[in-house]
């Protein structure tokens, strides 16, 4: 037993009066270097994928509030009595009617797309202006 | 930045801040660095093996769950890495290691040990298999206790214990054979 706690002394001794290898003094950099470029495309996944699914509940939202206005006229029976009304109500009409076409929807649908893209533009600057601070 | 301790650090970079990562850079590279070196040898392979290990653990800072310390943490990947890369180029290359373990007496060790020079102690070093040879680093030269070199090889103090006899002996051999070659 005390042998061996004096092998293991007289080892730990001259292992630890070695020199240690040493790493050349760019690893450290070079870690960084690595590190920031993961952490960079990192946040533009992130932000990408932010936006990718805010644009996915806005287009989601529209859809279901032109189904909820085709669903009301059907529901409290509105469409026979706008057909009933004046030249002035078939405007309006043809406007739900088209509603219910999703026309409308696809042009909302293209709105709500280039403000996806305008809010993952500046996002990605953004993050960029974030990422050169740090 | 610097006086913050690695579980505050590790906690900033959680928050975004990969200034905090270089101070765990800054602080563990050396070691990480000599406990690879250790087991691939230093150079190239070394350097490129500490970068990929500052790189996983970047990449897996959250799964630290703070149930170790985060050197050791660090070591274990450190660890696993280097082995994994050691294996596959041992794999072409077996390495041929003295028979007869057990057979020398604990005082002829200790003899062994007392009279050997540190170039030598290291030459006999580098020819254990890698997993032998990192714990020998870990336990002698890095001072890990037994408990957290077991943490860092995925074993228990137990085995390591065990592991840590059977390398010794296995280097009182190396020494005795080299010695033995001299005469």
């Amino acid at each position: 037993m005390e042998n061996n706690r004096n092998i293991d002394r007289l080892i730990a001794e001259k292992l630890r009066q070695s020199n240690s290898p040493s790493p050349s003094p760019q690893l450290q950099g070079q870690i960084m270097v690595k590190v920031v470029r993961k952490a960079r495309r990192r946040a533009v996944a992130r932000s990408v994928r932010n936006v990718a699914l805010g644009v996915l509940a806005g287009v989601l939202l529209l859809v279901l509030m032109g189904v909820g206005v085709v669903l009301l006229v059907d529901l409290f029976g509105l469409l026979p009595i706008l057909e009933q009304m004046d030249s002035y109500l078939d405007s309006v009409m043809l406007t739900l009617r088209s509603l219910a076409e999703s026309s409308t929807f696809m042009l909302l649908s293209f709105v709500s797309v280039a403000i996806g893209v305008v809010m993952i533009v500046t996002q990605l600057q953004s993050d960029r202006t974030e990422a050169k601070r740090r | 930045m610097h006086n913050l301790s690695d579980i505050e650090c590790v906690a900033q970079v959680l928050d975004g801040d990969t200034n905090a990562f270089g101070v765990l850079v800054e602080r563990h590279t050396q070691r990480v660095y000599a406990l690879v070196a250790g087991i691939v040898g230093s150079g190239d392979e070394a350097e490129d093996i500490t970068q990929e290990v500052f790189i996983k653990a970047w990449s897996n800072l959250h799964k630290f769950g703070h149930k170790s310390a985060f050197a050791t943490w660090l070591y274990r990947i450190g660890y696993n890495t280097a082995i994994t890369s050691k294996r596959a180029r041992l794999r072409e290359r077996a390495v041929a290691l003295p028979r007869g373990i057990g057979e020398l007496p604990e005082e002829v060790e200790q003899q062994l040990f007392t009279d050997v020079d540190i170039a030598s102690l290291e030459v006999a070093l580098e020819k254990l298999p890698p997993n032998q040879r990192a714990i020998v680093e870990l336990h002698y030269r890095h001072e890990l206790s037994l408990a957290e070199v077991a943490e860092v090889v995925g074993s228990n103090e137990n085995n390591v214990k065990v592991m840590i006899h059977r390398a010794r002996r296995q280097l009182a051999l190396l020494i005795k054979r080299e010695n033995d070659g001299k005469q």
